[in-house]
Formats: C-alpha cells, structure tokens, sequence
C-alpha cells in the first residue's frame, strides 16, 4: 500500500512551550485517520504544523510526504504538492474576491501539477459542480472570502475548497463543530464523495459524532501531545462512552 | 537669482511675482484678485512647520529650489485608452483649448478659458471664492500667478454625457513651477463628472500648485477624480475647494501613487441643507515618497452627510499623512459625518501620521472618527498560501483588494481597471 504520510517522532513548541512531545503516524492513499483528544491536547498543532504554519518550532522527528521531506516546503509549496488542511478558524479576507481566490488557488495548484490553467468559464463550472457536492449556497461565492459567513458557511467554504483544489493529503481540523446535524450530514456526505484511493484523510474532531457520518479506518487519541492510543472505529465508540478521562488515567497509571 | 540666494525663500517667489508682471502684463479683470493675493502672501509667507495642519509635512527642500515659471510648449495627447471623455487640455499649467478635444460637449456645457471669460460674471462671482487665498499659501500663490485657466460650466439643469477629463501635460527641461487653475460652475440641477491626471514629461523638478475651485449648484451632482502618478521629481499641492448649495451632491476620489511630496488640500463647504459629501482616497507610496491628505467638512447648514474613507499602503521609507477634519457648526444639527482611514505598512521605517478630528457645536449629530495603522494580516496570508498561492501573490492580492475597496467607490467605472493597474505597478 503506498504510504502517503510517515511522521516520527514528531515533537513541537509554541512561543517555548512544547506541544507535541514525539507523534508517530503512518496514513496510506485511501485511509481515513480520525485523530481524537481532549481539548489542549495539540491535534491543532499537529494540523498547523503539517500545513507548515511558522508559529509552531519543530523541535525534532521527521515528517515525509510522498517520499518527500515535508518540513522543508514552504506553506504554499506543501499545498501544490496536495496538502490541504480545512482550518478549525477560517479567515476572513476583506476585499478579496471569492472567484478570484479561487482562481490563483486552483490555477497555482493546477501548474504545479502540468495541467494548464483554468479560464473564468472552466472555473465557474468547476465551482458550481463542488458547491452542489457540499451543498454550499452559491451566492456565497459572490462575496469576500469568509466575510461575513456564519460558523457553518465558513466551515461548508472549506470543504468546498478541498473539492476544487483536489489534494492528496486532507486534514480537517475540527471541521464538526459549529455545525448544526444538517450541516454536519451535508459536509460528511461531501468528505465521503472526496473519499478515493490516492486520497487520505486525517480527520481531527473532539466528538464521536462525526465519525458516524464519516466512517474512520483507524482512530487515534492525542493526549499531552502524544499518540496514547490508536485503534479502529470502536474506539471512537468507547471513548464517547467513557470519556478522555479513561485515557488519561490510563496514562497517569 | 543669485543675488536672491540670501534673501527669505519668500522673497524670492515676491520678485518672481514682479518679473511676472512686467513680462506678461496685466489682464485687467484677474490682475486686482491676483495684486490681493501677493499681498496676502507676502504677509502669510509659507507654512511654518509650527502650523499644526503642515506638521508632518516639510515642505522647505521643495520650496527652497530654484524654479523657472513654465513657458508655454506644444503637446498632444492621447488620453486614456477605453475612456470616453471631453478633453480639456493643459500644458505647462496653461489650458490650451487648441490641444483639448472640445467639440462634442453637450448643449448647456462649456469649457472656456479663463482669459476669455474673465469678465463673465460666472467668473466675477465665483472665481477666489471658494479657493481662501487669505489663508492658504500655495492657493495664495496660485491666485498671485493667475493669468489663464479654464472655466468649466454646466448649465441649469444640464448634463454632462461623458467625463471631462483634464489632462495636465507638464514637459520641463529645468526645474519648473506650474499653477494650474480651474473653475467648475455647476448650476442648479447640473451634473457632472470630471477626471483629472498629469502626463510628466519632464525629467527635472516639478512643482506643481493648483487650485480647483467647485460651486455645486440646488440639487447638483459633481464627482471629482483626481488620479495622480508621480515620479521622484514630481512634487504637487493641490488645492480643491468646493461649495455646496442644498441637496447637491459631491463627491471627491483622489488617487495617489508615488512622487516626492504631495499635499492633497481638500475643503469642503456644505452651505445648504441636505448636502451629500463623500471623500475617497487611495495613496501608495514607497521610496522616500510623501503622501499628505489634509481635509476639512465644514457642515453649516443642518441634515448633511458626509463620509470620509482613505486608504494608504506605505513601503520603505515613505510616509503618508492623514489630517481630517470635520467641523460642524453651531446650527447644523442632524449631521452624520464619519471619518475612516486605514494604513498598511509594509517596511518597518514606512511612517503613517493619522489624524481624524471632530469639531462639533450643534448638539444633536451622529459622527465618528477611526483610524488604524498596521502590517498586512499574517493570519490572511498564511491562508492565502496555505491554498497554493505563492507568498509574493498572495501579498499582492490582499493588498491589491485593500486598495480596491477605494477602487470599486470610484464613480467612474470604465477608469477602475486603470487604476488597478497601478495599484499593480506600485506592488510589483
Ligand atoms: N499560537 C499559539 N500560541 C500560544 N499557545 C498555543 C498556540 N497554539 C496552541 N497553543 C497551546 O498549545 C496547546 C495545544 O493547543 P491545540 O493544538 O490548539 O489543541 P487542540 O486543537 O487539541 O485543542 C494549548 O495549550 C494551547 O493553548
Ligand atoms: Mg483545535
């Protein structure tokens, strides 16, 4: 099976402050990966290291992609090569255009990968066709990125994105909360059509919810920035019985 | 001039002011507005940096140079391409209606020169008083050197089809001053849009010192763009002073992209109930490039708006000053006046100078004054590039959008992509 991403011994900081203290995570093309944890436990930090956010020090491991090593790409680099991380807090950007984002998105991903551009026309109708896959309202594309959009619009115009740049590696960040269970079925349904056999996911949420919806291969539990436990669906099962507390004392034990 | 080298740099200007005189005589109608103006300045002199409204700005490099007043020179021009527009042309400071394309204005629209009209009593009534040369230096200054200048007028009730757009040609081979200076009459009910830009030719110091002078008539309607491209040697005070009568609308959009200073003097006069006034401006510098808005609403007449919304974004060690002010008098209640602007830097040594200020006497008005100053948003852009888009376009792109805010405003819509285009020019 062709491994897409192979982190070792991850460890991260913020301002000085370790977050992630050795993750070690494997996902193969066609794999989704749920990564669970209590809040604080640094899953976003996993995600925003990944996407090569520079707040985040990476204090040692490696991560390959592709055979290639991630950490040395650059942020926009890392997203031609198929990274795509779905933020836990889209920005909003004033003034810039939604069509016009999506243009130099689509189009600087496009080059990188050979295939020409995409005229205004191409691109409309590649908008319209993902926007239905997902259900986003259209007239949103009308206006400034984010601006304005209700925590369920935000998160429904990033798996939109996912849908048109098409990457190798999806990350979706908490992309669960702030959406009411219509918005939820609607964005797990979109996730489960993106679903192929180049494509892995790592799907980060808090709660199992979800994973009923988006139906995971493997679940792990992030715990004081560390992989404490990693299992198939019914783990994810387990833990909303038991709590992240029955983790934690496992580990304090 | 080197026996004035000693003298007050304002002494000079006074003597220039005699030779001036001497050599192209007197048009009687203008010479007693322009013998008050001399006057005047010899009494007022140039700002002092101790005045408040030109404390960030330091006009002695400029004024201190030596300059020969613009000779008369032929020129052509093309225009702005995909722009339809009546052309008024000026070289060297001079409206020359020979050069200008004139003949398609419609009916109740005329664009004259100064000279030719000076005895109309449109110009009698209007000319100086609007544009306080009693006050302001370089409108003083521009008011002594008065000798032509174009009239531009709409009749009651009268519209304007198209733009007329004033092209100022400059082409100098030394270190020149030129003093434009225009009259815009629109009557009751007229409306109008009007554009101006500068085509320099030239590859010496410019200074140039115009003066606009706007009468908006009863339920007049004039926009005013004023697009500016500078180079290193171009400094430029422009000095518009509207009136407006009631329920006339009025609105201002002044773009400024680079040159050594300019000092854009915007004053407006709201002197009838339910005037409308908006204010725009963009400005972008970098370089050593200084940038100056200074503003003044002046609402005297109760249920008036006025919006003020500018926008700089400053690299290297430019600088930009933002002085607004909006006075509202005792009598004028029930006014809505805000007051916006926003910078960017984009070097640490870029410097912005921002103050928006309220002066209210009538008790019952809404208004409100904000401005920040910071550095392109980091969060935005690590999005931006997160999506694939390169970090130089992505820049480029926040920026270009910040700046099209003002864009999208300018009433002129066939003009926006022009403007988008320099905005481009100065990121790149
Ligand atoms: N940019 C940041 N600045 C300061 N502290 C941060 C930052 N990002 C995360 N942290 C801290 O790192 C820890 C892990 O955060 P995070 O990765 O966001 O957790 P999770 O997503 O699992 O809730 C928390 O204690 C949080 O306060
Ligand atoms: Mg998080």
């Amino acid at each position: 099976m062709k491994s897409i991403l192979e982190i070792r011994g991850l460890k991260a900081s913020v301002e000085d402050m370790p977050i992630l203290r050795g993750i070690d995570l494997t996902v193969n093309a066609g794999e989704v990966h749920a990564i669970m944890g209590p809040n604080g436990s640094g899953k976003s930090t996993l995600a925003s290291v990944l996407a090569g956010n520079e707040d985040y020090e990476v204090d040692g491991g490696t991560v390959e992609y592709l055979g290639k090593d991630l950490l040395e790409m650059d942020v926009d680099e890392r997203a031609r090569e198929g990274v795509f991380l779905a933020f836990q807090y889209p920005i909003e950007l004033p003034g810039v255009s939604t069509m016009n984002f999506l243009k130099q998105a689509v189009n600087s991903v496009r080059e990188h990968r050979g295939q020409k551009p995409l005229g205004a026309a191409e691109l409309l109708r590649l908008a319209k066709e993902k926007a239905a896959l997902i259900e986003l309202d259209t007239r949103l594309k009308q206006r400034s990125v984010n601006q304005g959009f209700s925590g369920g619009e935000k998160k429904r115009n990033e798996i939109f994105q996912l849908a048109m740049l098409e990457p190798t590696l999806a990350i979706l960040d908490e992309t669960d909360s702030g959406l009411d269970i219509d918005a939820l079925r609607s964005v797990a349904n979109g996730v489960n059509l993106l679903r192929t056999q180049e494509r892995g996911f790592l799907i980060i949420t808090h709660y199992q919810r979800l994973l009923n919806y988006i139906v995971p291969d493997f679940v792990h539990v992030i715990a004081g920035g560390r992989i404490v436990r990693s299992g198939d669906k019914e783990l994810a099962l387990e833990l909303e019985k038991r709590g992240y507390d029955w983790v934690q004392e496992e580990l304090a034990a | 001039m080197a026996e004035l080298i000693d003298h007050r740099v304002e002494d000079r200007f006074l003597a220039a002011y005699e030779r001036y005189q001497s050599l192209n005589g007197t048009s009687e109608p203008l010479s007693d507005l322009s013998k008050k103006a001399i006057e005047r300045f010899a009494e007022i002199g140039f700002p002092a940096r101790k005045n408040e409204s030109w404390k960030y700005t330091n006009i002695t490099p400029i004024i201190g140079r030596t300059y020969q007043m613009a000779s008369t020179a032929r020129a052509a021009t093309k225009g702005i391409a995909g722009l339809t527009t009546h052309v008024a042309v000026f070289i060297n400071g001079r409206f020359t209606p020979e050069a200008s394309q004139l003949d398609q204005l419609p009916p109740g629209v005329s664009v004259k020169s100064l000279s030719a009209t000076a005895e109309h009593e449109l110009v009698q009534t209007h000319l100086g008083n609007y544009a306080d040369y009693t006050d302001e230096s370089f409108t003083a200054l521009n008011t002594a050197f008065l000798k032509d200048g174009a009239v531009i007028s709409i009749e009651s009730g009268c519209k304007l089809d198209h733009p007329v757009h004033i092209i100022h040609i400059v082409a100098n081979d030394e270190a020149t001053i030129v003093q434009p200076r225009t009259l815009i009459h629109a009557a009751d009910h007229a409306s109008a849009q009007i554009i101006q830009s500068t085509e320099f030719r030239g590859s010496t110091s410019l200074l140039m010192n115009a003066v606009t002078e706007i009468y908006v008539g009863n339920e007049a309607h004039v926009d005013f763009l004023d697009l500016q491209v500078g180079t290193p040697h171009v400094s430029r005070i422009t000095n518009l002073s509207v009136y407006q009568k009631s329920q006339s609308k009025f609105e201002s959009d002044v773009f400024t992209f680079g040159g050594e200073l300019t000092r854009n003097n915007l004053s407006i006069l709201a002197d009838g109930e339910n005037c409308e006034s908006l204010l725009h401006g963009l400005f972008m510098a970098r370089g050593n490039s200084h940038i100056d808005n200074n503003t003044f609403v002046d609402h005297a007449k109760p249920n008036c708006y006025s919006s003020e919304y500018y926008k700089g974004i400053l690299d290297h060690q430019s600088v930009g000053v933002f002085n607004g002010k909006v006075l509202v008098r005792e009598d004028a209640q029930l006014i809505n006046a805000y007051q916006t602007n926003r910078s960017i830097l984009l070097s640490d040594t870029a410097r912005m100078y921002s103050k928006p200020a309220l002066e209210i006497y009538a008790d019952d008005v809404k208004c409100s004054h904000g401005a920040t100053t910071g550095q392109l948003d980091k969060d935005g852009l690590f999005y931006l590039r997160s999506r694939g888009i390169p970090e130089e376009e992505a820049r480029r792109l926040m920026l270009t959008s910040f700046a099209g805010d003002i864009i999208e405003k300018a009433p002129v819509a066939s003009l926006h992509e022009l403007l988008y285009d320099h905005v481009e020019c100065m990121l790149r």
